[in-house]
């Protein structure tokens, strides 16, 4: 008899148990994820409906935010193809080989992530305008200060960080052997990594490309210090922002802003979608 | 066919000291080997995929340094097929025939001939991260045939294959020997599958070679203690040669002395092998001029199909393999002192330093 009303005490606190106290940590984990998500969601609804649409809709067929439109869509994608250009076989040699130096090589490569904009613009601004380099190039005709090659130069030099971990994880998921095999069927060494490397590596190279072209639209400050804020000179989406903000034209500033929104979505998008093993 | 001179490469990590090995033509070469010996690695430099850092890699006469892996005609497949997922199985195979521009008919024509003398035509259109292992398996060797080098090299061709499709690719590889006429080299840990398709084996223990031979000769009469354990003598004991009468030496383990066939002068130290299924039992002593007869006490009984492995202490761990009628016969249970019986000329001694 005792020991059955033992049993059935134990049974009511297994029932206790598991029903009713509460796991505090999932609820205040998920919570404090879904507030930040509220959060950015909010933010970005404020952002694209602060103006009336049909405002919105006008400054966007404005002539200033089609030039800024022009200019940024040219600058990000000069700007990432030199990424591509540059990045692609730099990972590579990260990825496969051996060499003295590689962990301090790793380490500057990823520096300008680190390094605030601002700072690389300063770092640009001398070396264009200041150096026998900087003059050299300007005599054949590439001047950078205060021009949109500025801007190009800028989002370069910010953006190439993101190509390069993205590309040397991407070949670091894909084994050297199958290169091993495709020279074994007679390719050269370039014929092997054209033939089956790259190809294995697209899925990679496409979502480097688009992080590292939508974060090239968005570049303000080192692109703000070599090539300054210019209207309809050296005016891309986010300098346009913020000079119509500074002056007052809502509606200008909004739309910019509603563009580089898209931008940023659709990218992150195709990314998740598209990156596989590729990772920051 | 491939020959190497004291060959020693640093990759990482990893390294080959000193190797020579030599593979004649149309012979069925295994390199034996534990997990992370080097095996793939010596494949990979016949395949001129590494050069060497010393020494020097001979391939059909020719010294083969400055021959880049293209111009080699040697054909490689690993031990996970590394086909190339972006194409379909017809592209994987054309794509060496494709490297050399041979005519598209000409190309269709081999692929089809491959696919089908491989079994593999309902494959065609596939893509190799849809396929088995045993399937996958297929396509690797058809890619590395359609090249039609005369050398092929293989890294564990059945280690990720299921028991039953392993048996039947036993089959095919030696018919796959036979018929082309191909040098193989094949790299393993199984000893197994050496036994089943090897002409010749070398042993490689931390990227070292330790021994090279006939595959007969090398499991039985193993060079060192190091390839005794390699190669599963089941019997390994350390001794020191007593004496020495007309090429039989007395051999003293742990107080116990053991006859073997043996050119040893006494002091020698040698490694004793014997293989368990030598070793036979009896509850007389029942000895002979040429035969060893050891009193010990059984330990334990451990039955593996119709034979038994018997474990005894006769002063140091002895194994016997015996068939269960045996067992039944002399009514033996553990505990029992028994003798244990093996002929001179069934002990072999090898050296007890791993140098060859």
């Amino acid at each position: 008899m005792e020991r059955d009303t033992q049993k059935a005490a134990g049974e009511g606190e297994d029932y206790h148990l598991t029903e009713i106290r509460p796991d505090w940590l999932k609820i205040i984990t998920i919570a404090a994820s879904l507030v930040l998500t509220g959060f950015i969601v909010a933010l970005l609804l404020l952002v694209v409906s602060h103006p009336a649409p049909e405002a919105v809709l006008a400054s966007l067929m404005s002539e200033e935010i089609q030039f800024a439109i022009t200019l940024s869509l040219i600058t990000s994608i000069v700007s990432t193809l030199l990424c591509i250009l540059v990045a692609v076989p730099a990972a590579y040699a990260l990825a496969r080989y051996r060499f003295f130096g590689k962990n301090v090589v790793n380490m500057v490569l990823d520096m300008p992530l680190a390094l605030p904009p601002l700072v690389a613009g300063v770092g640009l601004l001398l070396l264009f305008g200041t150096t026998p380099f900087g003059q050299a190039l300007a005599d054949i005709g590439l001047v950078f200060v205060f021009t949109p090659l500025g801007i190009i130069a800028a989002q370069f030099f910010v953006n190439l960080p993101f190509m390069l971990r993205i590309m040397r994880s991407t070949f670091e998921s894909i084994s050297p052997r199958y290169e091993y095999v495709a020279k074994t069927l007679g390719c050269s060494d370039f014929q092997a990594i054209w033939r089956v490397t790259l190809p294995m590596a697209a899925n990679g190279l496409l979502a480097g490309s688009v992080i590292t072209w939508s974060k090239g639209i968005g570049e303000f400050g080192a692109a703000l210090l070599v090539a300054g804020a210019t209207r309809m000179q050296t005016e891309t989406l986010p300098i346009s922002l913020f000079l119509n903000m500074s002056c007052g034209k809502l509606e200008l500033a909004i739309s910019a802003a509603t563009i580089l929104i898209v931008i940023s979505v659709v990218s992150l998008y195709i990314f998740e979608r598209y990156g596989g093993a590729a990772r920051f | 066919m491939i020959e190497f001179n004291n060959v020693c490469l640093q990759l990482g990590d990893f390294h080959l000291h000193d190797v020579c090995l030599k593979v004649g033509k149309g012979e069925y070469y295994f390199i034996l080997g534990p997990s992370g010996a080097g095996k793939t690695v010596i494949l990979e430099a016949i395949a001129g995929l590494h050069a060497s850092d010393s020494g020097t890699v001979r391939i059909r006469g020719k010294d083969a340094g400055a021959m880049s892996p293209e111009k080699r005609n040697v054909a490689l497949v690993y031990q996970d097929y590394s086909l190339f997922p972006h194409m379909t199985v017809y592209d994987n195979i054309a794509f060496g025939l494709r490297m050399k521009k041979l005519p598209p008919g000409e190309i269709a024509r081999r692929v089809h001939e491959l696919l089908a003398s491989f079994g593999i035509e309902g494959l065609k259109d596939r893509h190799p991260l849809t396929m088995s292992g045993g399937e996958q398996q297929r396509v690797a060797i058809a890619r590395a045939l359609a090249v039609e080098p005369d050398i092929l090299l293989l890294d564990e061709p059945l280690a990720a294959l299921d028991p039953i499709t392993k048996e039947t690719f036993i089959g095919e590889l030696r018919d796959l020997h036979r018929k082309h006429g191909l040098t193989i080299v094949q790299v393993t840990h199984s000893r197994g599958e050496a036994l089943q398709l090897a002409t010749r084996v070398g042993v490689i223990i931390e990227g070292s070679l330790v021994a090279e031979g006939e595959t007969a000769t090398v499991f039985a009469r193993p060079v060192t203690k190091q390839v005794a354990q390699f190669v599963g003598v089941d019997n390994i004991l350390d001794g020191v040669v007593v004496r020495n009468h007309d090429g039989i030496a007395d051999i003293d383990v742990n107080g116990e002395e053991i006859k073997a066939q043996s050119d040893h002068d006494p002091g020698d130290s040698v490694t004793v092998c014997l293989r368990a299924e030598n070793v036979g039992l009896s509850r007389a002593d029942t000895g002979g001029e040429m035969k060893n007869v050891l009193k010990g006490v059984v330990t334990d009984l451990n039955p593996k199909g119709p034979v038994v492995r018997v474990g005894l202490d006769c002063g140091f761990p002895l194994a016997a393999m015996v068939f269960q009628k045996t067992i039944d016969e002399l009514k033996l249970c553990v505990g029992d002192t028994v003798f244990a019986i093996f002929d001179a000329w069934t002990v072999h001694l090898a050296e007890p330093e791993g140098v060859c």
